[in-house]
């Protein structure tokens, strides 16, 4: 008898109590209400776009009156003979860029910090950040010319070392080291920003205490500056997993072609190429779907792990 | 300490000494590995400007050439020329402008409150955030939104689809995260609210992060283009990137079999033209940058971070 | 008397043509057709003359709507999708976007309206709306647009036929002793190994080659030609007897490296790129190319020469396998009434008409052009006036790009006409051109999108093959046990739809 009255009572007093906590951290939740109307509009009630990948699209209905097919999509995209293979590039190729590419902007950052000429700082500065900049399909013909083999500038100097001249995009066994090549140079630059931000929050005093200790630059860097950027790389690490599926379109399109499509085609070419024989509609929604779940997989593991070893993570 | 290290026979000294020998080899190999790989990545540049002022007739007979042997500027007279040009410069402005400091704002507030982990609610709004990261609608129904929020044919459609990028957000939370919890202790002890301590503490520690993402943004809004095919039909209200895009369409497989226009005229090439447009949308930004370049410098915060 | 008499004739022969010339327009009430269209970054619409006249004269005002042309197809589907559709779209495939719009009901079926119209049903052949027949639905559901029929061929560098003391060669034979000239004594005289015969775009783009062995025309995506073998059957084209030949053939090339090594590499004009460049000697072309590339290289006219494609071994002249020239299409909108559909209809006959067509794609006469004369498709403009039309006109924005299978004008300049109308009339004497018939087949339309695959791994097949990572046997045994098995169904519907077609 007395029980469901304290049941709706322990409910009051906890809202209540909640709505003491919002009133009290008032201005938090003030500040933090644009950022959640802002992703309920933009993002969340579009997202219904998601059941096109379930869906059989008929443009008269649209997507919420289109028949409804579950799974077929899915089966008709892992029936696909070359999906497995794509899936392996595009996934080995980011990998490579993980190991690779990814602590280069860091080192580098790293570098430039130590430099103390202002005006070789400055220029070094905004030099590296051209290649950014460009875009791959002018960045890509350059390219695809200068490694020509039989016209391009680096196998002349190959030629003229006495080597024979190596067709850098016509044998599969190159492509990778390319595309990474090409992106590191293309990107680095511009990714020492974010690690040059992070650095330039550490306290002057550390490094004077570092000094007066009789530390050397190479010490100090060591000792001081990587452990205070530490946070701001692993979490770019973490969140570039999360990009684990893409590789960007432009790039690999402009140096793929028939001879090293066995290592060049990943999910974003192979779209493209099946959308043009005139694939499914909903070809592209549906292997997007599944490239986001496989990142969101990584990423999620990533964050898990390095919560594990004692970092931060995204949450 | 100090006088430890004058006397030069002590050990620190010896230290000190080894520490100077091994700074200098660390020194020359930071300037010659920066210093090359800066040079790596102006060299292009120059290949871009050099055939920007080309004739194409020069660039089919040696297309490998550094300094142009004829100098042509047909191609940035075309650029100049075309009105669509200057009215996409104007919306690109606009939207770079608008767009940035509205991505700022929403920015620094937004990730204040997730900087603080005991927050009730915090963790479901970063998991909502997260979510959005991978699984977005696609083109179709964000184009019934923005319809229905009557944003076609406006730079609002290209403004706050955007405005708050959660890759960004995450990473401005890190940065709001590592300012002492001491200062915001004492400002509370004196009185102060959120709003205050955002406004008086955290934003101005925050500047070599606020400038990043600055950049960021601005430079992405300078780049876009995609969102104004869908959204904007009024070509005046063109976006830079979409016009200069649309002069050297790779019209591939747009071509009619057997010859295009009767009545082409004398036209800068689509190679030429390419290049003289890099040349001409880098521009604003290596004049902007240097403005933003000193919040990356050393010792901004010196004297602020004091408990 | 007879003066007289010669005057009134010659004045009734002119009105008789003029009533030709000029097509009835039956309603010219003021109405407005929203249109989604590509046009030309330049073309501007407030001021427009072309535009102004053509409403004057049809009553129609044009609202155009004109998304990037780099990014149409993006933007076409999400009007498509967003129920919200203009009255007039414009389509630049038949593929199966087209087919689903067909399908789903968003685009007037065309069959039962279109033979009231005369210059609809005169300048757009049979084989042309065939092409916009959607196999979805079994019905057309655009109004094609006609397009310039293409004479195709092999232009050459003069120059390097000089330098090697050769004259251009007519068959494969004499192909072959020149490329290997080309490859070996070099041409253009800087002493590095780099010069070769050409550099083609993939395997199936240089048909002034490839019909030397098998019929084939240019725009051929598809699986069948609708040509028969040399021994007058039909069959798809890897069972033709001049399939295998002509891979041979190109293997030879490569292996003696007479072809570009990278010619795979090859982007969209890569392959005209290179010749510009003088790497190679010959490259894929049409009558009126060289014309065109003045703008490139300036001496085009005088150093390069158009060529008629070579002849094969069964050959006795050469042959141009044209396909029916369509560029795209007009779809209607389910959403406009009947009377409007009439006018859309009209409005489309008339731009197929002499009038329209020049209004439409020379422009106004003084403002856009100085005086055309049709008969000879000869176009002068004063350089004012080629600026203005660049602002009024675009190719893209016409809606038939050609009337009797030729353009308003070859070219721009009196004497770049003059060359282009010499080599086309060259090139009539000699070669042959045979039509190929549009093909419509259900299973047909949607087989790609059920084997993209083995697309892409027939087309790496016979790379690999032509370039000898793999030999004959593997190529074989690959389009034996793989290929042809897959494309069984279509090729049976194919020999039966040749077959009632040949009947009729």
């Amino acid at each position: 008898m007395r029980e469901p009255r304290s049941f709706l009572a322990v409910q009051r007093t906890k809202c209540q109590r909640f709505l003491r906590y919002v009133l009290r951290h008032k201005y938090l939740y003030l500040l933090l209400v644009p950022c959640v109307v802002y992703f309920i509009v933009f993002h969340y009630v579009p997202m219904y776009g998601v059941l096109i990948s379930f869906k059989d699209f008929n443009f008269k209905k649209g997507i919420l009156g289109s028949e409804w097919v579950g799974f077929e999509n899915f089966e008709y995209m892992f029936g696909l003979s070359d999906f497995y293979r794509v899936f392996w590039n595009s996934l080995y190729l980011n990998i490579l860029r993980l190991l690779i590419a990814f602590p280069i902007p860091v080192i580098l950052a790293l570098m430039i910090n130590e430099i103390n000429n202002r005006y070789f700082k400055r220029i070094t500065q905004t030099a590296i950040y051209f290649p950014y900049f460009i875009s791959w399909a002018v960045i890509g013909g350059i390219l695809v010319n200068f490694l020509s083999p039989t016209w391009g500038v680096v196998n002349e100097m190959i030629k003229s070392l006495g080597f024979e001249s190596i067709f850098f995009l016509g044998e599969a066994k190159y492509f990778r080291g390319v595309a990474v090549a090409s992106s590191i140079w293309k990107e680095a630059g511009w990714g020492t920003i974010i690690y040059l931000a992070a650095i330039t929050g550490i306290g002057p005093e550390l490094y004077e205490a570092a000094t007066v200790d009789g530390a050397s630059r190479l010490q100090r860097l060591v000792h001081i500056t990587l452990p205070c950027i530490k946070t701001t790389v692993v979490l770019t690490f973490i969140l570039r997993v999360g990009s684990i599926m893409s590789n960007g379109f432009e790039q690999i399109f402009t140096l793929q072609n028939t001879m090293n499509l066995s290592v060049s085609e990943v999910f974003e070419t192979y779209t493209y190429r099946v959308g043009m024989l005139g694939g499914r509609f909903s070809f592209a929604t549906t292997v997007g779907l599944f490239t986001s779940v496989i990142s969101m997989i990584f990423l999620l593991t990533a964050n898990f792990l390095s919560k594990k070893l004692g970092e931060e993570g995204i949450w | 300490m100090l006088f430890a290290i004058r006397s030069r026979k002590s050990p620190d000294w010896q230290k000190r000494l080894q520490a100077s020998r091994g700074d200098k080899v660390f020194s020359t190999i930071n300037y010659v590995v920066v210093g090359l790989f800066a040079l790596l990545c102006i060299f292009p540049l120059f290949y871009v400007l050099s055939y920007s002022l080309t004739p194409y007739e020069q660039y089919l007979k040696n297309p490998i050439r550094l300094i142009p042997t004829e100098l042509s500027f047909a191609a940035y007279r075309q650029l100049w020329n075309f009105p669509l040009m200057w009215t996409g410069f104007r919306s690109t402005l606009f939207i770079t402008i608008v767009g940035t400091a509205i991505n700022i704002v929403l920015l620094c507030i937004s990730a204040y409150p997730l900087s603080k982990k005991d927050l009730k609610g915090r963790n479901f709004v970063m998991g909502m955030i997260l979510f959005t990261m991978f699984f977005n609608g696609g083109m179709i129904p964000n184009y019934y939104l923005v319809r229905s929020l009557h944003l076609i044919n406006t730079y609002w459609s290209l403004i706050l689809p955007g405005a708050i990028s959660a890759y960004n957000l995450i990473l401005m939370r890190n940065f709001v995260s590592a300012i002492p919890d001491s200062l915001e202790e004492s400002a509370i002890i004196d009185g102060a609210n959120e709003l205050v301590i955002l406004g008086k503490i955290i934003v101005p520690l925050s500047k070599p992060a606020i400038a990043t993402f600055i950049l960021f943004h601005a430079v992405g809004h300078w780049n876009a283009y995609f969102n104004s095919i869908l959204y904007i039909s009024d070509r005046k209200l063109w976006p830079l990137m979409l016009i200069v895009r649309e002069m050297v369409v790779d019209s591939g497989a747009n071509m009619v079999q057997q010859g295009v226009t009767a009545g082409a005229q004398e036209l800068a090439q689509p190679f030429t033209l390419k290049m003289a447009i890099i040349v001409v949308t880098i521009l604003p930004i290596i004049c902007v940058y240097p403005f933003v370049q000193k919040y990356f410098m050393k010792g901004m915060l010196l004297g602020s971070v004091k408990g | 008397m007879i003066k007289r008499l010669l005057s009134l004739l010659v004045a009734s022969v002119i009105l008789l043509s003029c009533t030709s010339a000029f097509a009835e327009l039956k309603n010219t009430d003021p109405i407005t057709i929203t249109m989604l269209n590509r046009v030309n970054a330049e073309v501007v619409f407030e001021g427009n003359a072309m535009l102004e006249a053509v409403a004057e004269r049809t009553g129609i005002t044009l609202q155009i709507d004109a998304p990037p042309i780099s990014n149409y197809t993006d933007r076409l589907q999400v009007v498509m999708a967003s129920g919200d559709l203009p009255d007039l779209i414009y389509t630049w495939d038949f593929d199966t976007k087209y087919e689903k719009w067909a399908e789903d009901d968003l685009v007037w079926a065309l069959d039962d309206f279109i033979e009231a119209y005369p210059n609809l049903m005169s300048n757009i052949t049979k084989p042309m709306w065939e092409r916009a027949r959607a196999s979805s639905t079994g019905k057309i559901h655009a109004v094609p647009r006609p397009c310039g029929s293409a004479r195709w061929g092999v232009i050459s560098n003069q120059e390097w036929l000089e330098t090697l003391d050769s004259t251009m060669p007519t068959n494969l034979d004499e192909l072959y002793e020149y490329g290997k000239k080309v490859a070996t004594m070099d041409p253009d005289g800087n002493g590095k190994d780099d010069t070769f015969l050409f550099s083609p775009y993939g395997l199936w783009a240089d048909v002034w080659l490839i019909s030397a062995f098998v019929p084939f025309p240019n725009v051929a995506t598809g699986l069948v030609q609708g040509l028969p073998d040399t021994d007058g059957e039909y069959k798809v084209l890897e069972r033709m007897s001049g399939y295998y030949p002509y891979l041979e053939y190109m293997r030879k090339l490569y292996s003696e490296k007479i072809i570009d090594p990278e010619f795979f590499a090859n982007k969209y004009y890569d392959d005209r790129t290179k010749f510009q460049q003088n790497r190679v000697a010959m490259v894929h072309g049409g009558a009126g190319n060289i014309a065109e590339y003045t703008k490139d290289v300036s001496n085009a006219m005088e150093i390069y020469k158009f060529n008629a494609p070579m002849i094969g071994e069964d050959q006795t002249q050469p042959v141009n396998y044209q396909e029916s020239s369509v560029w795209g299409g007009w779809m209607i909108s389910k959403d406009v009434d009947e009377e409007k559909l009439d006018r859309i209809l009209s409005f489309l006959d008339w731009c197929n008409s002499e009038e329209g067509f020049i209004l439409t794609t020379a422009g106004v006469q003084g403002i856009d052009y100085e005086s055309y004369d049709f008969a000879t498709r000869t176009l002068i403009k004063t350089d004012e006036q080629m600026a203005t039309s660049k602002l009024d006109l675009s190719s893209y924005m016409s809606f038939a790009w050609a009337l009797d299978g030729q353009m308003v004008s070859p070219s721009d300049t009196p004497e770049k006409i003059a060359f282009c109308n010499e080599e086309i009339e060259a090139y009539d004497a000699i070669v042959k051109t045979i039509q190929c018939p549009t093909i419509s087949l259900a299973s047909y339309t949607s087989w790609p999108s059920e084997h993209p695959d083995l697309v892409s791994k027939k087309k790496e097949m016979e790379v690999k093959y032509v370039v000898g990572e793999i030999e004959l046997e593997d190529l074989q045994s690959f389009i034996d046990e793989e290929w042809l098995p897959a494309i069984a169904d279509v090729e049976q519907e194919y020999i039966a739809y040749m077959q009632t077609y040949d009947a009729q």
